[in-house]
């Protein structure tokens, strides 16, 4: 290992996101690539995440014309949001992605991208997408 | 401890290669990214001979698996290949395998578990599989398929099976009748150490979950077959994971598994009444 201070701590986040975090993994990943690294490759995953989604929920409400273009976007978001330790990401991720017909499953996709839209709400007011030194 | 390596990753998720790249340098090996297979294709001159390609399956384009196909018809696949998937779907893994691939991961498995492969892969300094290993991990993986079906069609999941397999065999070694002599005790105590540690393995390892069916299937219907050996080289290799707690949780839910599966019907009366037990959970 390299230096990181795996004495402080590592977690990103506080109370109010704890739901969306998996600690195990969080911690694990840290201990692996630092927190810093960690903190940034979250930062620029959540920080994309909004314009991700509009493209996936534009790919999903109409799937025709995109092919499997729907199930590849939520199937590459799926394994970042398990990278960085986001489980509930991942589950909504991973509903739409196992749609083979997206638009026979109006339900679950809205409801999938109605947790999705909360979830990167919650993960945009981490304390780490603020101000990274604050949450340490 | 691996030494220093040259790595070419091809990944076209910026987040799961940002993360893997960035553990590996951590390591002190020399990271190559590249995010599509033309990007690769068109770089591999200019990686200095990379000791191993971590491959994703599903690049955009080409993927990689026409990838791997590609550069193995041009004979440029000089380092083994380490599939990435993002499932382990057994038609996607056999063509990893069929397309000239030394190994996969699954994507979503611990970090540590991918760093390992990554660090075994590294160890070879450079030596792939041969084509006969490469047939025979494919015929497993076919096997793998069967297995995997039928344990699920008895809605159990693998995990649960295997530990509980583990845990009921360490538990016999404790409670199987002297008349059956120590050695055979050892070999059983032996033998469910194994499975217990392979029952975390498997969860993420399909490569170890393949290799661990033929052994226990080995095992089980000739027991005495198992040599000393045989065992200490497999508790040797898996035998680290008995650390991770995940895998303890996992052998807690085996025993009480099998004290309600097996068990149910009193210590076995023999080697015989065991292997009979056991055979209404394995596919024997």
């Amino acid at each position: 290992m390299t230096g990181h201070n795996t004495n402080r701590q590592p977690l990103p986040y506080g109370p109010a996101e704890a739901g969306l975090f998996d600690e195990e993994i969080v911690r694990e990943v840290v201990q692996f690539i630092g927190d810093d690294t960690y903190r940034r490759l979250l930062g620029e995953f959540t920080q994309a995440l909004p314009q991700k989604l509009d493209t996936l929920e534009a790919l999903v409400r109409n799937p025709d014309s995109h092919g499997d273009a729907p199930m590849r976007v939520a199937h590459q978001l799926k394994g970042a949001a398990q990278a960085l330790g986001l489980p509930r990401l991942a589950h909504s991720m991973s509903t739409i992605a196992s749609l083979r017909d997206p638009a026979s499953n109006p339900d679950a996709i809205s409801l999938a991208l109605a947790d999705l839209r909360e979830a990167i709400g919650l993960l945009l007011r981490c304390p780490s997408q603020t101000d990274p030194g604050d949450a340490a | 401890m691996t030494e220093s390596r040259s790595i070419l990753f091809v990944e076209d998720d910026p987040t799961l290669r940002g993360v893997i790249s960035a553990a590996l340098r951590n390591k002190g090996h020399t990271v190559f990214e590249r995010d599509s297979a033309e990007e690769a294709l068109n770089s591999m001159e200019r990686v200095v001979s990379p000791a191993l390609i971590i491959l994703d399956v599903d690049l955009p384009g080409t993927n990689g698996i026409d990838l791997c196909k590609r550069w193995v018809a041009m004979q440029q696949k000089t380092a083994p290949i380490l599939f990435l998937t993002a499932s382990d779907d057994v038609a996607t893994l056999a063509a990893c395998m069929a397309a000239g691939g030394d190994d996969f991961t699954i994507k979503s498995s611990p970090i540590s578990q991918i760093l390992e492969r990554v660090g075994y892969w590294l160890e070879r300094r450079g030596r792939m599989l041969s084509d006969k290993r490469r047939q025979a991990i494919l015929d497993q993986v076919e096997e793998f398929a069967v297995v995997k079906a039928e344990a699920q069609e008895q809605d159990k999941s693998f995990q649960t099976m295997v530990s509980a397999l583990g845990a009921g065999l360490r538990l016999s070694f404790s409670t199987l009748p002297d008349q059956f002599g120590s050695t055979i005790a050892e070999k059983l105590y032996l033998l469910g150490y194994v499975t217990g540690a392979a029952s975390k393995a498997a969860n993420d390892r399909l490569d170890l979950k393949i290799r661990f069916l033929d052994f226990l299937r080995a095992c089980l219907l000739e027991t005495q077959t198992l040599s000393r050996s045989d065992a200490a080289r497999m508790v040797a290799n898996l035998g680290q994971l008995y650390s991770v707690r995940s895998f303890r949780q996992a052998m807690s839910a085996g025993a009480r598994f099998w004290n309600d599966a097996i068990l149910g019907g009193g210590v076995p009366e023999s080697l015989a009444d065991l292997r009979s037990r056991l055979s209404g959970l394995d596919d024997e």
